[in-house]
């Protein structure tokens, strides 16, 4: 599904190698950690992959496709086979949790039935009870977990999370965990750029591991390790 | 509900927000745009009268030659009637001047009595474009026969210098009032940008088109300049209809421009004006903006 060939990425202002001959392959279906300290290079890493920049050496292709040749107008279509969720959720203060998800969908093009959608998707998180709560009445990790429903409302088959339990206490870190592993047991190949130890060995999935930029391991046992 | 009604619905429903919820913003920028769109149209309405008196002076300049006493005066009459110039050619005798002369000024009559008429002949001519004048006047004076060409080219000429200039300043002010509209509509859109960057943020992010971006922002700047015209409009045309019911008593012979289907052709032409530099404006805006963020 997702494929770095010989990836480098520096930030010529900076002088900054935020990625160097990074090589791996992620399969569909697939829940992958992207760990590291920070400045390891993940948040370009996920960067890469929404086509925020593009490498300066090397090809990042998703389902085949190089990103690198998608023209702008081709953007949209990628973004909309990919949801993302945020450390700090990024949900809109003024809309309710149904609203924000009914406003990403119209944002997508998505037509019909949009209240109907947004309140599944708060289903699948647990929080359709919540639905007319507006973000700033919301626990942090019920915040998140709207902003999860927000990246799958779409039904996207790739979601990729930065730091998606940063802001949270162990317990609720568990389940925000649980809650992408659910989603990743329905079909959902899911990747999680993390610096967290407990996260990472909370529940074992396969690992990839940056350090300045290389990738320095590839450990499919999953684990903390760096 | 079609798709993209669905979608043209929400974008204005978003424009509609925008403008309310930013309503100091909207307000001043519709202020900016009001005035420099009445001084706009105070100038096209005198210029638009300028032209008017210009035209009514041209249709009535005549050329007339004054003849010798020994000219050949109908071989003179039919060479001017054969210039593509003339419209028409009228010979004047000597005692029809003289008649004519003491019609106009009555206290003449008694001198015209007393001494022989001092009148020449004269050939009187109405042009199709007064703007040849000056090539009819060379082509008299060089005929046999004609002692002088007298023309009232002189004072048209001071009126179209005149209106040249206005013409010159009214290109600079067009362009200086509308840079300033353009400007009061960029930073306004650009201050409604800001304040939703973070629903910009997560519609780029879901995969959101940059026509769905930019649609609530060009419909918000269609609205302003909308609304800066509507504004302009209301007070431009009472206005005008005002200040020439006073002065027309005070100026009779002025030929004001009262014609309701070129009035709004200018009300016409201003709406569609402010309109394209709120759309204008606005795709300056959002282009900049998404150009920055891509």
């Amino acid at each position: 599904m997702i494929e770095f060939k010989h990836v480098t990425k520096t930030y010529a202002r900076t002088h900054t190698h935020a990625l160097r001959n990074v090589d791996f392959a992620i399969g569909k279906g697939e829940f992958v950690y992207i760990t590291g300290h920070s400045g390891a290079g993940k948040s370009t890493l996920l960067a890469l992959v929404l086509r925020r920049t593009v490498p300066t050496e090397g090809v990042v292709s998703i389902a085949g496709q190089d990103l690198s040749r998608l023209r702008d107008g081709q953007l949209p279509l990628l973004r909309r086979r990919i949801g993302m969720v945020f450390q700090d959720h990024r949900l809109l203060p003024k809309l309710s949790a149904a609203d924000n998800l009914t406003f990403a969908l119209r944002a997508t093009g998505a037509h019909g039935q949009l209240e109907q959608k947004a309140l599944n998707a708060l289903r699948l998180v647990g929080l359709a009870h919540k639905r007319k709560a507006f973000p700033i009445e919301l626990s942090l990790g019920e915040q998140q977990r709207v902003a999860i429903a927000r990246a799958l409302v779409t039904n996207p088959p790739l979601l990729l999370c930065d730091e998606p339990t940063g802001n949270l206490d162990p317990d609720t870190s568990w389940e925000i965990l649980e809650l992408l592993n659910d989603v990743n047991i329905k079909g959902t190949t899911v990747v999680i750029a993390t610096h967290s130890r407990d996260l990472v060995d909370a529940m074992k999935h396969r690992t990839l591991v940056l350090r300045n930029g290389e990738l320095v391991r590839d450990d499919d046992r999953g684990g903390y390790s760096l | 509900m079609p798709r993209g009604w669905d979608a043209l619905s929400y974008a204005l429903s978003q424009a509609l927000r925008a403008v309310r919820g930013n309503w100091i913003a909207s307000v001043a920028t519709i202020t900016t745009m009001t005035l420099s769109l009445t001084i706009l149209a105070g100038f096209s309405l005198v210029s638009l009268n300028l032209n008017q008196v210009l035209a009514a002076l041209q249709s009535e300049l005549e050329v007339t030659a004054y003849l010798s006493e020994r000219a050949d005066r109908s071989r003179l009459l039919d060479t001017v009637r054969g210039w593509p110039e003339v419209v028409r050619a009228e010979f004047i005798g000597k005692d029809r001047a003289l008649a004519e002369l003491v019609a106009d000024l009555p206290s003449l009559s008694v001198a015209a009595g007393l001494v022989d008429n001092p009148l020449p002949d004269t050939l009187r001519m109405r042009l199709a474009d007064p703007a040849q004048t000056s090539v009819v006047r060379v082509r008299l004076e060089q005929l046999p026969g004609v002692d002088g060409v007298e023309d009232g080219s002189d004072a048209v000429n001071t009126f179209l210098a005149v209106s040249e200039a206005l013409r010159v300043v009214g290109v600079i002010l067009i362009v200086v009032l509308l840079s300033s509209a353009l400007f009061a509509i960029v930073n306004s859109i650009r201050a409604a940008i800001t304040a939703r960057e973070d629903e910009i943020e997560v519609q780029r992010l879901v995969g959101a088109t940059r026509n769905f971006i930019r649609a609530p922002f060009l419909i918000e700047g269609f609205l302003l300049g909308l609304m800066s015209a509507t504004v302009t409009l209301g007070l431009v045309i009472p206005g005008y209809q005002l200040v020439i019911a006073r002065l027309t008593p005070q100026l009779p012979f002025v030929p004001f421009v009262r014609d309701a289907a070129l009035l709004g052709q200018v009300a016409g032409l201003l709406g569609l004006l402010a309109v394209l530099v709120g759309l204008v404006g606005s795709a300056i805006s959002v282009s900049q903006h998404l150009r920055e963020r891509n």
